[in-house]
C-alpha cells in the first residue's frame, strides 16, 4: 500500500439546476463538462489527460458513459455508468478513487446528470412500503420516530430548512436561487403533506448535472496547484427495503457505519470537520445525519440544528439546491471542493476551512456513503 | 414476485419463510438471504402486530404506520373505527396492538396495500 498514490479532486462544477426542460440527458451532462474544460480558472486542465469516465445517473438511457465520452471527444481506457439511486454520485467518486489507487487509471472524470422525470424517484421493488411508496412516507415515519424517541420538534427541523433554503437562494446554480428569504414561520406554516413533514421540509427532484475531475498525486502538478485530497471513504449498504432498515435507522444506521469507516481511514474525528454537505432530502434527515456523523450524540441532532457551529450545506443542500438523484453526490463534492480550495474564494463561507465531509444516502437510508476531503 | 402478487390480488396475505433458519422474510424472495436455501410460502391465519409509529397523510387523508408483525415490518393504513382509537393514534404510545384486516393490490396492481385496526 505504501506506493499507492493519493487521490485529489482538481476541478469541479455544477450546471444550473432546474425544474424541467426539453434537454436530453446528454445535453444536461455536457453542461458542466464544457464549463470544466473551458473555465480559465482551471487553466492546466486538459481533457486529453483523462483515462476514465464514470457517469452517474438513474436514467433509462443506455451506454451513457461511452456516448458522453464521444461527445466530450475523449477515448478513455475505462468508461462506466453507475446507478445506486440517490447516492450514485458519491459511489461514482468512490469508484474513481479505487481506479486511481489501484493504478488502473491516473485521471478520472466523474459526471452526474439527471432529468426530473427520472425513474429513480420510486423504488418499485420495495413492496415493504405498501401503497405508501413515495419517499415522503418513510421520511415522515422517521421524523415521528425521532420526535417520539428524542423529543425533536418541528421547529428544530424548520431551522434546517431556513439555513439551507437561504444558502440556496444565494447560489446561482440552485433551484431556489433568488427566491425570497425564508423564516421559521414560513416553514412551520407551509402546507403539511405527511405529518410532521411540510412542503418546505422537502427537497425537490429536479434536473441538473455536475462534474469533477480526480487525479493521482503522481500527476497532480499537471492539473492544479490547489488540490483537495480524498482523505477518507466509507460506504455501507445494510439492505434495500424500508421494512428492513427500521430497526437500525436510529441506532447503528448505514450512515453511522459509513461515517465510522471514513473517519478511521482519514485518521481524524468529527470535531475536525469545518464544512459538511449533508443529504437533506427531508429536513429530518439532516438532523439524523448530525448524529450519524458524530457531530452530536444520538438524540441531540434537533438541538444541534438550532446552532450554527460549522458550515453545513453552503450550496443549499438538497432542499435549497435541488435533488437530481445521480448528480447530488457529485454536486456535494463540487461544493466541498469549492469551499476548501483557493480556486473560487467567493464560494468560501469561512476562511479557516481545511476539512470537509460529504454525506450521501439512498433509498430510506438503506445505504450511505461518506467521503472526507482535506487540503493538506 | 408475480405469484405473490396473485395472492394479494385475491386478498390473501402471504410471506416467505425459511424452514432452516426458522425466519419470516419480507419482501418475498425465492432464496433465504441467510442460508440461500429455497424459501416456502406462508399464509398466516391471523396477523396481530405492534404499531411502531404512525403519521397522518393530508394528501391521502389517512393515518398510516409501520407495524411489526410476524417479525417483519409492514407499512399500512391504520383504519380509525372509533373515537377512542383516534385518540390512541394521536397520543401513540409505543406498543399499541393492531390487527391486519385487509390486504390487496391497488394502483393497477403495482402496489400492495395493508389495512390495520387497533385492537388494544
Amino acid at each position: 500500500m505504501k506506493d499507492n498514490p493519493k487521490v485529489a479532486i482538481v476541478a469541479g462544477c455544477d450546471s444550473k439546476f432546474s425544474k424541467n426542460t426539453e434537454k436530453s440527458i446528454f445535453d444536461i451532462a455536457m453542461e458542466p463538462c464544457v464549463s470544466l474544460f473551458k473555465n480559465k480558472k482551471n487553466g492546466k486542465i486538459n481533457k486529453d489527460n483523462l483515462d476514465a469516465v464514470i457517469f452517474s445517473s438513474c436514467t433509462e438511457e443506455q451506454y451513457t458513459s461511452s456516448i458522453l465520452s464521444e461527445m466530450i471527444g475523449i477515448k478513455p481506457k475505462i468508461s462506466q455508468r453507475l446507478d445506486n439511486l440517490c447516492n450514485s454520485g458519491s459511489n461514482a467518486i468512490i469508484n474513481a478513487y479505487s481506479y486511481i489507487v489501484s493504478g488502473l487509471c491516473e485521471s478520472v472524470l466523474v459526471v452526474g446528470a439527471e432529468k426530473t422525470t427520472t425513474s429513480g424517484k420510486r423504488l418499485a421493488w420495495d413492496i415493504s412500503r405498501g401503497n405508501f411508496s413515495s419517499p415522503i412516507y418513510w421520511a415522515s415515519l422517521f421524523a415521528r420516530m425521532h420526535m417520539r424517541k428524542f423529543g425533536t420538534t418541528e421547529e428544530q427541523m424548520a431551522h434546517v430548512v431556513v439555513k439551507n433554503r437561504n444558502n440556496g437562494r444565494k447560489n446561482k446554480n440552485a433551484l431556489t436561487y433568488n427566491e425570497k428569504k425564508v423564516g421559521l414561520e414560513d416553514v412551520l406554516s407551509s402546507k403539511k403533506i405527511s405529518d410532521p413533514i411540510k412542503k418546505l421540509d422537502c427537497s425537490q427532484v429536479c434536473e441538473g448535472a455536475s462534474a469533477i475531475l480526480l487525479t493521482s498525486s503522481r500527476r497532480i502538478k499537471e492539473f492544479t496547484d490547489n488540490p483537495v485530497w480524498i482523505k477518507g471513504i466509507g460506504h455501507q449498504t445494510s439492505c434495500a427495503s424500508f421494512g428492513n432498515i427500521v430497526d437500525e435507522i436510529l441506532t447503528s444506521s448505514p450512515a453511522k457505519q459509513a461515517s465510522n469507516l471514513a473517519f478511521k481511514m482519514a485518521g481524524i474525528g468529527p470535531s475536525n470537520i469545518d464544512v459538511a454537505e449533508i443529504h437533506d432530502a427531508f429536513s429530518i434527515l439532516e438532523i439524523m445525519a448530525y448524529e450519524d456523523l458524530g457531530f452530536v450524540k444520538r438524540g441531540f441532532g434537533g438541538k444541534y440544528a438550532e446552532k450554527n457551529l460549522i458550515t453545513i450545506n453552503p450550496r443549499g443542500g438538497l432542499i435549497g439546491m435541488g435533488h437530481p438523484l445521480g448528480t447530488t453526490g457529485i454536486s456535494q463534492a463540487v461544493e466541498i471542493f469549492s469551499q476548501l480550495s483557493n480556486i473560487d474564494k467567493k464560494r468560501k463561507q469561512r476562511n479557516y476551512q481545511k476539512t470537509g465531509i460529504i454525506h450521501n444516502l439512498a433509498a430510506a437510508g438503506t445505504s450511505a456513503s461518506v467521503i472526507i476531503l482535506g487540503v493538506d | 414476485m408475480e405469484n405473490f402478487l396473485d395472492y394479494f390480488s385475491k386478498g390473501k396475505f402471504v410471506l416467505t419463510y425459511c424452514k432452516l433458519c426458522k425466519k419470516n422474510i419480507w419482501p418475498p424472495v425465492k432464496n433465504c438471504p441467510n442460508c440461500l436455501n429455497t424459501t416456502m410460502r406462508k399464509f398466516p391465519k391471523q396477523s396481530i402486530g405492534t404499531l411502531l409509529d404512525v403519521s397522518y397523510s393530508s394528501k391521502d387523508d389517512t393515518f398510516f404506520g409501520v407495524v411489526d408483525v410476524h417479525n417483519i415490518k409492514l407499512i399500512g393504513t391504520i383504519v380509525i373505527d372509533t373515537e377512542e382509537n383516534k385518540e390512541k393514534i394521536t397520543n401513540l404510545q409505543y406498543g399499541v396492538k393492531v390487527k391486519l384486516t385487509h390486504c390487496g393490490l391497488i394502483n393497477n396492481g403495482y402496489e400492495i396495500f395493508f389495512h390495520f385496526v387497533i385492537i388494544q
